[in-house]
């Protein structure tokens, strides 16, 4: 996890925001999901590193994760 | 529209052989034996072709009388560069390649779109093509050929192994004949009974396994309609209820279709001539008379035993571990397990090694068989997708796949037989552990050879390959002296300009330097399956040597 960064790095965040509300609310509902998918593959693909992508994943992951049992 | 299918699994005539009834039949003491292979498959054969090669006595009991699993069952097809090195090696890739199918080429469809490609022919730098097709009870047949040819190992047809008893430094082994049953004592056993072992349990060594629910049904099809002779896969074909098929040439102008099912087929119901027929005609069209050879369902299954080495009984091939057969992952392993086997075995019995060598094979071919088995769970996962959401997933792959050479590597319908590197292998340097294709080389006469008969040609023992300092002259004292010691091959590798001895070899493209990155005064160790064992400077030869057959322990760390 200590590679994952927490703190911000985004160029414009609340243009980032305005940017993903707006696209995706001009897509029908059924393809909102394909468009996150789309997006989350070519952004995956620019991060590249594997360690990266897994701390990301886990982090993601993290409020759903099943606690043992 | 013929509609009347016809499933004729003796398209076929494949070779019979006399039943064996050993002279131990019905003697009281037990036939005393070095190396015994149990079960005259793909990679029982492969290694009795192998110590045959190295005139290493062993015998094989098979309890069939023919190749092939009783009829024209399909089983391996398609053979990939390692499997032909090492066939070459035994002497048997004339043949495939003049009965198979040579290709490089594959395809990935998604509906009637073409979503990722490939052309192996420009990377491959062996002398062996990239994949050949072929019906796997024909490799088995030229293996047995050239088995009776080279003499050193007997095949006993209609021998039954009843019974398997590990003792401390030996296996006995009850075998029913013809004639009657006998005893058998050998030093090694080696199980090639394929996945349903009945001897693993008896020799204590248990296995994990997994299943999962995805079926399939294998439709091999004589057809003269002429398609490319290309590995061709669909994530999801208009002519399979939008499910997954395989479409792909072997020898005789048979193909090997193969078809997803739905999630609640029933397999009876699918290998039905009447639905089988219905399905390739739909896959076809309309105009082409084809022929059903053999059909069959299948489903994921994967397993790996605990260890493939328990004390003299060792195991290989699917008695090993067994995988689902995207890639084409079964028995290419099998056949890198009898070739990993084969030297170490030869190596022991001759006593140039000492019996510690044998769990290297564990330590590499147990890994290896662990990453075949998760890549092909990954190809399997890509293929059946579990929920909405990967189904989803997939599909923006395969959408943005037909744009961007980035999505195309996340399409998976089969990552193809590779040489496995072994990681932990105590028998490698740090800088070895990896498998070399079978380079073309040339002689110091000017005659051509390869890597691989080189290797051959040092028996159980390691190669060294000496890269010169520039405008040094001969080899260095010390790794003649080394090389010497250890009755190893030494030959120094020159440049194209230069003059060399008859202990000179050239490596026309450079491919040896550039695969194994070894420097000026440095030697590259060769082992005879053609894994670089390490690269070293001339002052670590010694050791090298040493570690390679198993004689030293890891390096001091």
């Amino acid at each position: 996890m200590s590679t994952l960064h927490t703190q911000p790095r985004l160029e414009d965040p609340d243009d980032f925001y305005f940017l993903l509300a707006q696209m995706s609310a001009d897509i029908e509902e059924p393809q909102r999901l394909d468009f996150a998918l789309r997006l989350l593959l070519l952004l995956a693909n620019e991060v590249g590193r594997k360690d990266i992508i897994r701390a990301c994943m886990y982090e993601a992951g993290r409020p759903f994760a099943r606690s043992p049992e | 529209v013929t509609r009347s299918p016809r499933l004729t699994p003796s398209g076929y005539e494949l070779p019979t052989f006399e039943p064996v009834v050993p002279a131990a039949v019905n003697r009281q003491s037990p036939e005393r034996r070095t190396i015994v292979i149990v079960g005259g498959g793909l990679t029982g054969l492969s290694l009795a072709a192998d110590l045959s090669s190295r005139g290493v006595d062993a015998v094989l009991l098979d309890d069939d009388v023919t190749v092939g699993v009783r009829g024209a069952s399909s089983r391996g097809m398609v053979y990939a560069q390692k499997t032909l090195e090492i066939m070459a090696r035994l002497g048997v890739y004339e043949r495939i390649r003049e009965k198979g199918v040579t290709w490089s080429v594959g395809r990935t469809l998604s509906g009637t779109d073409i979503v990722y490609e490939f052309d192996r022919t420009a990377e491959t730098v062996s002398l062996q093509p990239p994949f050949i097709n072929i019906q796997q009870f024909y490799v088995e047949w030229y293996l047995v050929d050239r088995i009776r040819e080279l003499g050193a190992v007997q095949l006993r047809w209609a021998n039954r192994v009843t019974n398997l008893q590990l003792n401390d430094d030996s296996v006995l082994l009850t075998v029913e004949t013809e004639g009657g049953p006998y005893k058998l004592e050998a030093q090694w056993v080696i199980d090639a009974t394929g996945a349903n072992s009945p001897f693993r349990d008896s020799a204590g060594v248990s296995v994990e396994s997994s299943h999962a629910v995805d079926h399939w049904c294998i439709c091999d099809v004589r057809f003269a309609k002429a398609l490319p002779a290309e590995r061709w896969t669909w994530v999801d074909a208009p002519f399979n209820n939008g499910r997954a098929v395989w479409q792909h040439k072997m020898a005789d102008d048979v193909w090997r279709l193969d078809y997803q099912l739905g999630p609640d087929a029933d397999p009876v119901t699918a290998a039905d001539p009447a639905t089988a027929h219905d399905r390739v005609r739909a896959h076809l069209g309309p105009d082409v008379e084809f022929e059903l050879v053999w059909v069959g369902p299948w489903k994921y299954r994967s397993q790996l035993a605990r260890t493939f080495v328990q004390g003299r009984y060792l195991l290989m091939g699917d008695a090993a571990h067994v995988k689902s057969p995207f890639g084409a992952r079964g028995g290419n392993s099998g056949v890198q397990d009898a070739d990993n086997l084969g030297w170490k075995l030869g190596a022991v019995v001759k006593g140039i090694a000492p019996l510690s060598l044998i769990s290297s094979y564990n330590e590499e071919r147990r890994e290896a068989a662990a990453e075949n088995i998760k890549v092909t769970e990954q190809t399997a996962r890509f293929l059946a997708p579990q929920t909405e959401f990967e189904l989803r997933l997939r599909r923006a792959i395969v959408g943005l796949a037909r744009h961007h050479a980035f999505a195309r590597s996340l399409v998976n319908t089969g990552r193809l037989s590779v040489p496995n590197f072994y990681a932990s292998s105590s028998i490698r340097g740090p800088r070895g552990g990896y498998c070399l294709p079978n380079i073309a080389l040339t002689n110091a006469d000017g005659r051509r050879t390869s890597l691989a008969a080189l290797a051959h040609s040092c028996g159980e023992k390691p190669l060294v390959l000496y890269r010169p300092q520039r405008g040094e002259v001969g080899v260095p004292v010390h790794l003649t002296s080394e090389c010497a010691a250890s009755s190893v091959s030494l030959l120094r590798l020159r440049g194209h300009d230069e003059q060399g001895d008859s202990n000179s070899i050239t490596d026309d493209k450079s491919d040896l330097l550039r695969l194994t990155s070894a420097s000026p005064g440095e030697a590259i160790v060769v082992r005879p399956d053609l894994y670089c064992a390490d690269v070293v400077s001339v002052a670590h030869i010694g050791f090298a040597l040493r570690r390679t057959i198993g004689m030293a322990q890891a390096p001091r760390s």
